[in-house]
């Protein structure tokens, strides 16, 4: 099994504040792998530094067996990773338009622009009747769809979502997480999924990681984690 | 007079708004606008409007300068720092400039002559002025809200992390950015230099400092059109109050005529401090 992303030994945080403690992670090609974990674990701390919006301390990060660890995340984009943000981090007064044209701002992007906004259109057609209205204007739901469809705009063969069913109504929330299914069906897309929400974690991803205080205290393929391990599950995760 | 001073509140209004920094240095960069304007029309005869060019292109590399080896080192850290930075490089050019063209008071007149508007006198300098500014403006906002490089700086304004996560390069535009709100200050100091018949000196850029952060503010904080149209109103202010004072024969009428608008400022963020056009 090919590995497409592949993090060891990483260590990074804020100012002094150390926050990931020697991540060793891996995401083979094609498969969806989640990273469990409560509040303050380190989850959000170990996207950003994946996609490069913070630095890592120690420790490296490559894809497609390219070292990457140092570069900046406008520079990861075009290699074909992006992150669907915790908080959407869209911007609220342009239009889910110039949103999505954003998300093709790289020369890369801009050349598959037409093909890009039919695959978005197709997985999300609430965003085409509501294509002139400002993102700042949309639901929760809707702005979560519009911060998938822009970072799939960036044309990522490999995307890592944080928390993609925050704030949302159950109901919405299993809707977007559906388009993981059918992201990796149509496109063979390589998925990291960084969930509170467990049912959905569990439900969606092949292998899973628990991350604790900034390590990984626990790895494996779902059944075996959720089978035998699952008295660690329910103490970590409170299930 | 009030499109010009919105011209340079717009440069004020573009680096706060994109990179969230105080620029107080501003004042000084206009004033090397108005330098550049002076020197070139005294020692060579250029026409004013011209000079807009070198000042765009000195513009551009001094902010290049500021962004690359001040700014994008402590934009990050505490916001009393780009403050005494700002404070400190406003010193550093205004006893540059005094080394160099000596602190007296210059000026010149560019007369191409008068138009008569309902029995006052417009000098077309003026007019011109005006209308440079007006069209300056209307550039960039045709810029920012027609093309690409526009709304991704838009979009940066809006969210810098969103931003890079489109692949835009995050630095390379705030450089670009903050060299180009420097530009729009030393343009705006050119043009002011026609509406300046005697006041150019290495300090005049305080007094338009303050007027370019009360309109910033007055327009909403990081609102671009709200900087201009507040410009507008500003001068349209100052001038008429100038003119009305000056009628009535009150003494001063230029520094009264400030104390107004600053006053009517004043009663407007009262009533809405927001800003004209701020959000929330």
């Amino acid at each position: 099994m090919s590995r497409v992303l592949e993090v060891k030994g990483l260590e990074s945080g804020y100012g002094k504040i150390q926050v990931l403690w020697g991540v060793n992670l891996a995401l083979p090609k094609g498969g969806v792998v989640a990273v469990l974990g409560s509040n303050g674990a380190g989850k959000t701390t170990l996207l950003k530094t994946i996609m490069g919006l913070i630095r890592p301390w120690k420790g490296s990060i490559s894809l497609y067996g390219k070292d990457v660890t140092r570069l900046p995340a406008h520079v990861k984009v075009n290699l074909g990773i992006n992150m669907v943000p915790e908080g959407r981090r869209l911007f609220p007064d342009l239009t889910v338009r110039e949103n999505l044209e954003m998300g093709a701002y790289t020369k890369r992007a801009a050349e598959k622009k037409d093909d890009s906004l039919e695959l978005v259109f197709n997985l999300f057609p609430r965003l085409k009747e509501r294509i002139n209205q400002r993102a700042g204007s949309l639901s929760g739901g809707e702005q979560q769809m519009l911060a998938v469809a822009r970072a799939l705009m960036t044309r990522p063969s490999v995307l890592l979502l944080d928390e993609p069913s925050q704030g949302l109504a159950p109901k919405v929330a299993w809707e977007l997480a559906d388009t993981v299914d059918k992201l990796r069906g149509e496109t063979g897309m390589t998925i990291l999924l960084v969930e509170q929400n467990v049912a959905i974690a569990v439900e969606k991803a092949e292998y899973l990681y628990v991350l604790e205080q900034g390590r990984i205290i626990l790895e494996g393929p779902k059944e075996e984690v959720v089978t035998k391990k699952s008295d660690v599950i329910k103490a970590y995760l409170g299930l | 007079m009030g499109s010009v001073l919105g011209l340079g509140a717009v440069g004020l209004s573009l680096i706060f708004g994109v990179l969230r920094v105080v620029n107080l240095a501003h004042g000084a960069f206009l004033m090397l606008g108005m330098y550049i304007t002076y020197w070139l029309f005294v020692l060579y005869g250029l026409n004013p409007a011209i000079s807009l060019i070198p000042s765009f292109i000195v513009g551009l590399l001094i902010g290049a300068i500021v962004y690359q080896t001040i700014i994008s080192r402590i934009m990050y850290g505490p916001e009393l720092s780009t403050l005494v930075a700002g404070v400190g490089l406003m010193i550093l050019l205004e006893e540059a400039a005094k080394v160099m063209w000596e602190p007296t008071y210059r000026g010149f007149i560019y007369d191409i002559g008068t138009v008569y508007v309902g029995g006052i006198g417009l000098p077309l300098s003026k007019v011109a002025s005006a209308l440079l500014s007006l069209l300056l403006v209307a550039v960039f906002f045709i810029v920012l809200y027609k093309t690409k490089l526009g709304t991704a700086v838009r979009a940066l304004m809006q969210d810098p992390e969103g931003a890079a996560l489109c692949g835009i390069n995050v630095r390379l535009m705030y450089a670009l950015m903050f060299s180009l709100g420097v530009s729009l200050a030393l343009m705006s100091g050119s043009l002011i230099a026609l509406h300046q018949q005697q006041g150019i000196n290495p300090y005049v850029g305080h007094s338009y400092l303050l007027i370019a952060f009360v309109i910033v503010v007055l327009g909403g904080l990081g609102s671009l059109h709200g900087a201009y149209v507040g410009g507008i109103l500003v001068g349209v202010i100052i001038s008429l109050s100038t003119l009305v004072f000056t009628f009535f024969g009150v003494p001063q009428p230029m520094i009264l005529a400030h104390f107004i608008a600053f006053l009517l400022i004043l009663i407007i963020l009262l009533l809405r401090p927001q800003g004209l056009f701020g959000g929330k």
